[in-house]
């Protein structure tokens, strides 16, 4: 069998797999339905009646997106290992916290008086109509790019992995030669996910989640496994790296890493001249990685990143759904140990992907430091790597569940948003009947899926997965101070929520704007102020307009301080 | 037990910022886990069994009805 023959089988086959894993979702969908009550609150929040395995298999899920898995891996192949800490340790401490102190109230609160959007209780929470009108937009354009990161790693994630099924049909050059296009793949992926949402809504989001967790928990390891056989061994795929680019292995470039660098960038030009500098011919066809060293600030800053959760509408979304507050135990105990499961096989293959040579050739076929080099595909074509078209199939089909797991919760909580707080609040003032709220819900999403695909089609090339999303979680960690001050502080007023919300988020348009302007919209866009990530001065100038205005202002009435206040539960037993 | 929990947790937040392998790429845990990378991992599996604790130890009452009951309690139980 020719080589071109097995490229177009191994494509083929993974189409296959991932076309049965997608055939799943749907069969999963329509036994949801089979429960399905038919009324709004069945289909927004499952009627409040999600089990703590389920809630921390759905929540684990939802947080796992193209994200952590194209972007920690990308990341890391890029910047090393520290990926690892600025984001998967820190999210572990950080996730567990919003869970333990604004998850589990807002639930509560939830729960007592009929929430079913962050947007409601932040009215009633600070007496105020006109907040919804300023949170509402900026929720919803947060909320965009999250989604649209995921399509574009699922179509990213299609294409690397059916590379070479139709060859005819889809005759592009280069990697993506015979690949389903990037708009197909995106199609059927978002529409599926768009489809168990329709005939399940929350109930099938979460079950879902849970299947999708599940899969890509049990793929994942066996994907590090294998890749690491086939890069011959754990310690064969680490010394590689040692050898040529140590410096993936720390934050800090030492004098001893450019020495290194230069040396190994020598000989790779000699090898490009054609000279003979080795013995050992395939030495010299890697090119090193240029050390990119990493601040302590950078990589502390990267703490307020995590906050964003306590923000996210789809994790409010998926919050509601739980059966009671006990039902979170096992999610605020769990979640850190499964985010490691995920992240550190992901970086582990990314920062090997660096030095990756399977017979004689680089897995990776440019550096950082290569025109238009993509790290979004290092994941997929480190998979494509293992050589077994069925195990390649099963693994990118469970990195995909992985990426499409965080997108149905999403829009199912801007349907819901769409609803209850334009449609229900504005248009209906609050008069809708349980099956006008239902077919509004299912009727948003249809448009919130074909505007995002269409978005994804438009944004794919213009950067990487990583940097749109710390975009996007750091306007959600902005939110943070406003959502801990309405929990636990008794002054916050109106005015301080307003003025939070303006420094926080007005201060990262600022900072994306000035970025942007500086180094050009389509640009890399590294987000870095001050050597710190935009959100931690976000979050403290957001916190610190909420003390000084609210201060400033008359406190809430006290009916209000009663309804939220009293009787709260403290800490402890 | 409340107070000594939430403090290994910020503790633990201090610990996560491990800039003494900064410029270690040499030192491998099990001969293949670059060791910042070990120590990290060892960060999270912390974080896991001290929320854990959190969890056993400062639960906040009183989440599931306004009485102050859990529903999952015995004493919800019987109310039902």
């Amino acid at each position: 069998m020719s080589p071109a023959t097995n490229a177009i089988s191994s494509g083929f086959v993974q189409l296959l797999v991932i076309a049965a894993y997608l055939g799943a979702l749907i069969a999963l969908g329509l036994a949801s339905r089979a429960l399905f009550r038919g009324t709004a609150i069945d289909y927004f929040v499952a009627s409040r009646g999600v089990g703590p395995v389920v809630l921390v298999l759905s929540i684990f899920g939802t947080t796992m997106t193209a994200f952590a898995i194209q972007g920690s891996s990308g990341e890391a192949w890029l910047a090393g290992v520290g990926v690892y800490g600025k984001m998967a340790s820190w999210s572990g401490i950080i996730h567990a916290a919003c869970f333990f102190l604004v998850g589990v109230r807002l639930w509560s609160l939830g729960k007592a008086y009929g929430y079913q959007t962050q947007i409601q209780f932040f009215r009633d929470r600070f007496e105020c109509n006109g907040l919804g009108v300023l949170l509402f937009p900026i929720l919803v354009v947060l909320q965009m790019p999250y989604i649209i990161i995921g399509i574009i790693g699922s179509g990213n994630m299609i294409a690397t992995a059916t590379a070479g099924a139709f060859p005819r049909l889809f005759p592009a050059e280069g990697l993506a030669h015979g690949s389903v296009p990037f708009w197909l793949g995106t199609l059927v992926s978002t529409g599926v996910v768009w489809l168990y949402v329709w005939l399940g809504g929350a109930r099938a989001t979460a079950w879902a989640n849970a299947m999708q967790t599940l899969i890509f928990l049990v793929v994942g390891v066996v994907a590090f496994v294998m890749i690491a056989g086939r890069l011959g061994g754990f310690h064969n795929a680490t010394r590689s790296v040692q050898e040529l680019n140590p410096s993936k292995f720390t934050r800090g470039v030492s004098q001893e890493h450019i020495q290194n660098y230069q040396e190994k960038l020598a000989v790779w030009e000699a090898h490009q001249r054609g000279l003979q500098v080795s013995d050992n011919p395939t030495v010299p066809v890697l090119r090193p990685h240029r050390p990119r060293p990493m601040s302590e600030l950078e990589f502390a800053s990267y703490g307020f990143i995590p906050l964003s959760v306590a923000m996210f509408p789809h994790l409010f979304q998926l919050w509601l759904t739980a059966r009671s507050a006990r039902s979170f135990r096992l999610t605020v105990t769990l979640h850190p140990v499964l985010i490691m499961a995920i992240w550190a096989p992901c970086v582990a293959i990314g920062v090997w992907a660096s030095a990756a040579m399977i017979d004689g050739r680089p897995v990776i076929p440019f550096t950082p430091e290569s025109p238009g080099a993509n790290p979004n595909i290092v994941i997929g074509r480190m998979v494509a790597a293992v050589g077994s078209p069925l195990v390649s199939g099963l693994l990118s089909a469970g990195v995909l569940a992985a990426i499409l797991g965080g997108m149905d919760a999403q829009f199912l909580s801007l349907g819901s948003m769409f609803t209850h707080d334009i449609v229900q609040h504005y248009v209906r003032h609050e008069h809708m009947t349980d099956r006008q709220r239902l077919w509004t819900g299912r009727t948003f999403v249809i448009l919130i899926v074909l505007i995002c695909w269409l978005a994804g089609l438009w944004l794919r090339q213009t950067k990487p997965v990583f940097n749109l999303a710390i975009w996007c979680f750091s306007g959600f960690s902005a939110l943070f101070p406003l959502v801990i001050a309405a929990l636990f502080w008794r002054r916050a007023t109106k005015w301080g929520a307003y003025a939070s919300i303006v420094a926080g988020i007005g201060t990262g348009l600022w900072f994306y704007l000035r970025i942007g302007i500086t180094e050009g919209f389509g640009s890399r866009m590294d987000p870095q102020v001050w050597g710190l990530v935009p959100a931690a001065p976000m979050v403290l100038f957001a916190a610190a307009a909420m003390v000084v205005v609210s201060l400033a202002t008359s406190p809430p009435s006290p009916g209000t301080v009663s309804r939220f206040f009293r009787d709260r539960p403290e800490l402890g037993p | 037990m409340k107070h000594l929990i939430f403090t290994l947790i910020l503790l633990l937040a201090i610990l996560h910022q491990d800039f003494w392998w900064r410029y270690d790429h040499e030192t491998l845990v099990f001969g293949f886990l670059p060791v910042s990378l070990a120590y990290q991992i060892g960060i999270s599996i912390a974080a896991s069994v001290l929320w854990g604790l959190a969890c056993h130890h400062c639960w906040p009452r009183g989440l599931d009805d306004p009485d102050g009951r859990d529903i999952d309690s015995p004493s919800h139980e019987l109310r039902q």
